[in-house]
């Protein structure tokens, strides 16, 4: 119960919780823009991750053009799914949607194993690997780099739909798509612009987290389903629901694998998602559309 | 709560003598089919395509029928496998059951846990509904399994396990493959006749209502709670018969990774490829699927990822599955159905409709100042009849507009 391990267990907490805000930013922005939940989001973080890991082991890349390269690549085939599984579909209810990008998801985590193979890569770092010592707690610079980029992330996407008119073209289109389209915006480019966006953070988590975990095919998976819980922690719908409710998650993670349980650590993220949905549904800024009642 | 709130004259549903002798030859070339295959692995295969059918019928009832998402299935079926091979190899034995009762009395016990569990996971589907229960049946899933790999004491753990004894009949053991495979047949064949019982009586046109459009279920005086919870119930229970046929045939070993998040996705695959909301459908879906992966061994590691694609194409073209086309094709070169409500009237009681529209204002009100309410609009012709009879009374409240928008949103109502 000392300081250093609280401290320690609060940073990597907020750094694993960085990542899961990225992607259930993800979720929240294609769900807002085309009514439609991404099964295979986990998937854009793997992806990367391996993009990423490759370019730094098997082509001596530099970090920079590595990690731009990187966010380029996974951009396309963000855009490239749009196409594929989401556009054919649109019109339908939401079944057919799930299991398109369930289908995806499968696609990509078994493509991903025909063309890296089956061995994990441990990618390196951009920082170094000794731990920053403030005292006693000792820091992973890999966690503040996290926290800083994501910080950063967070930054630039609130200007972006802020302050231009891209973004409020966006914005527009996830509020109301009949007045968006009736003002002359063109709502299937910014559909498409969102599915691209969102794989870009994706990207930003896989190449983040890729250090940390080793690479497989399968780090995609549980990275989605969590970043899932934590949009509906934060109130499915909301950005900055799910801002705080991958941070929510990822610290009250840290701190139960810790105190409670290491081997149930997967657990509790569905743990505490069943709850909330069991007794406060709406979680921190709950959506007002009353489809999910 | 049941008051008959709307009189249907409906024609009695009959099948036709065509399609029994389908079934009948069907049935047949099912039961000489282990004498022409000699070859054990084939058989295995059949036999697991037909547990991966009783679990997708199971699924069947909660997606196809009562239209709730559940992405859980393979934690019920593991759950059965569980509680059967748990029961048979360690606390029957030790009370001094002998293992040749074992099996049955696993099998039971397997149906009553899993539906036990279904009850507990349908629970929240009074509350949740599309991708947050979806969300919530994974979660659940992955609960399950993480407690089958850490719970050592009870579960053994990763190690799964081993020597499950085999389902014995007044002596006569199905040990080896093609024994259980006349086994596993006759309860296919047992339960795709209990699913039809059911989807054919009073419950299966519950289960059918809350798809089509639940507040007017309600409205009905369909217990809309108490239904789903009911379809969560038959598919714990089918998957847990499906767990226990699983544990005490094959290769009498279960372990945790079998029953992943991944075989959920698959069993769903399985439903949604054969036609969800038939019940021959899902199990052609299962035997494809499982077949599938022979076919394609050429492609070595490929596979998986054709697959997947076969997934995504079959969604995109083929939204009803095979069971859909086929009806479809049906349809238009052997028979043709009858104008569905031609001679149909509908009648609706003042307090049925009463009941409709509080419900629809609270559902209004409940959405508070956002921009729009989306009433899932029905295809059932009744239905419609009904909710038309309820929206012209004069008691609508008066500040819901409501409008069509066909171009844009084909099968939703908006209110405005």
């Amino acid at each position: 119960m000392d300081f250093a391990t609280n401290f320690q267990l609060l940073v990597s907490g907020l750094a694993m919780g960085s990542i899961y805000a990225l992607v259930a930013l993800g979720f929240v922005l294609i769900n807002n823009a085309a009514g439609v939940v991404n099964f295979a989001q986990g998937e854009f973080v793997m992806l990367p991750a391996f993009f990423a890991a490759v370019l730094l082991t098997e082509f001596n890349f530099g970090f920079i053009p590595a990690y731009i390269l990187t966010l380029v690549g996974i951009g396309i085939v963000g855009y490239i799914f749009e196409r594929v599984a989401y556009y054919p579909l649109r019109n339908r209810t939401f079944l057919p949607v799930i299991i398109s990008t369930i289908g995806v998801s499968m696609f990509l985590k078994n493509g991903a194993q025909l063309v890296f193979g089956t061995e994990p890569i441990n990618p390196p770092r951009p920082v170094p690997s000794a731990p920053i010592m403030i005292g006693d707690v000792a820091i992973d610079p890999q966690f503040v780099l996290i926290l800083g980029v994501t910080i950063v992330c967070l930054i630039f996407q609130y200007i972006f739909f802020e302050k231009t008119t891209l973004g409020r073209k966006l914005q527009a289109t996830a509020q109301d798509k009949q007045m968006s389209r009736l003002l002359g915006i063109r709502i299937s480019v910014m559909i498409a612009i969102t599915f691209i966006y969102s794989s870009i953070l994706g990207g930003v988590a896989g190449i983040l987290v890729g250090p940390i975990f080793y690479v497989t095919k399968d780090m995609g998976g549980l990275l989605g389903l969590k970043g899932f819980c934590a949009a509906i922690v934060g109130g499915f719908g909301s950005v900055p629901g799910a801002i705080l409710g991958g941070f929510l998650l990822g610290i009250i993670e840290q701190y139960a694998a810790y105190y409670i349980s290491s081997a149930y650590r997967d657990g509790f993220a569905f743990i505490i998602l069943i709850l909330v949905l069991l007794f406060w549904p709406m979680g921190f800024f709950g959506e007002k559309v009353s489809e999910k009642a | 709560m049941a008051t008959t709130t709307a009189t249907v004259t409906q024609k009695k549903t009959n099948v036709s003598s065509l399609t029994w002798i389908g079934l009948a030859v069907a049935l047949i070339i099912l039961l000489i089919l282990p004498q022409l295959i000699k070859s054990v692995y084939w058989i295995q295969l059949l036999n697991l395509s037909m547990i991966f059918g009783i679990c997708c019928l199971g699924l069947n009832f909660v997606l196809g029928y009562a239209g709730q998402m559940s992405l859980g299935q393979a934690a019920f079926w593991g759950i059965g496998a569980y509680t059967s091979a748990l029961l048979t190899t360690k606390y029957l034995p030790m009370i001094g059951i002998p293992t040749s009762v074992g099996p049955w009395i696993g099998l039971v016990a397997a149906i009553i846990v899993c539906a036990i569990f279904g009850a507990i996971l349908g629970y929240p589907t009074l509350k949740l509904a599309g991708h947050y229960l979806a969300m919530a049946t994974i979660g659940f899933g992955f609960i399950i399994q993480l407690f089958l790999i850490n719970a050592q004491s009870v579960t053994g753990g990763s190690d799964g396990i081993p020597a499950i004894p085999s389902f014995n009949l007044f002596g006569y053991v199905f040990k080896k493959e093609h024994q259980a495979y006349y086994l596993i047949l006759a309860i296919t064949v047992l339960l795709c006749f209990v699913a039809y019982r059911i989807i054919e009586s009073r419950t299966g046109r519950a289960f059918k209502s809350i798809k089509e459009n639940e507040m007017a279920a309600e409205a009905l005086g369909v217990n809309t709670t108490g239904y789903k919870i009911l379809a969560f119930c038959l598919a714990g229970a089918y998957a847990g018969i499906a767990g226990s046929l699983f544990a005490h045939t094959g290769s009498h070993y279960i372990s945790p990774d079998t029953f992943s998040f991944d075989q959920s996705v698959l069993l769903l695959a399985m439903m949604v490829l054969g036609g969800s909301g038939s019940i021959i459908g899902p199990l052609i879906g299962a035997l494809l699927l499982t077949l599938l992966p022979e076919w394609l061994r050429f492609l070595r590691d490929a596979y998986m990822a054709v697959n997947a694609v076969a997934i995504i194409l079959i969604m995109i073209f083929m939204p009803t599955g095979i069971a859909g086309l086929f009806k479809l094709l049906w349809r238009k070169y052997v028979r043709r159905p009858e104008p569905i409500d031609a001679g149909v009237k509908v009648e609706i009681s003042h307090e049925a409709r009463v009941r409709f529209l509080s419900a629809l204002e609270a559902k209004v009100s409940a959405a508070g100042d956002a921009d729009r309410v989306i009433l899932p609009w029905c295809s059932d012709q009744y239905l419609k009849q009904i909710i038309a009879q309820c929206l012209v009374s004069p008691i609508i409240p008066h500040n819901l507009h409501i409008g069509t928008t066909p171009k844009i949103v084909p099968d939703h109502l908006t209110i405005t």
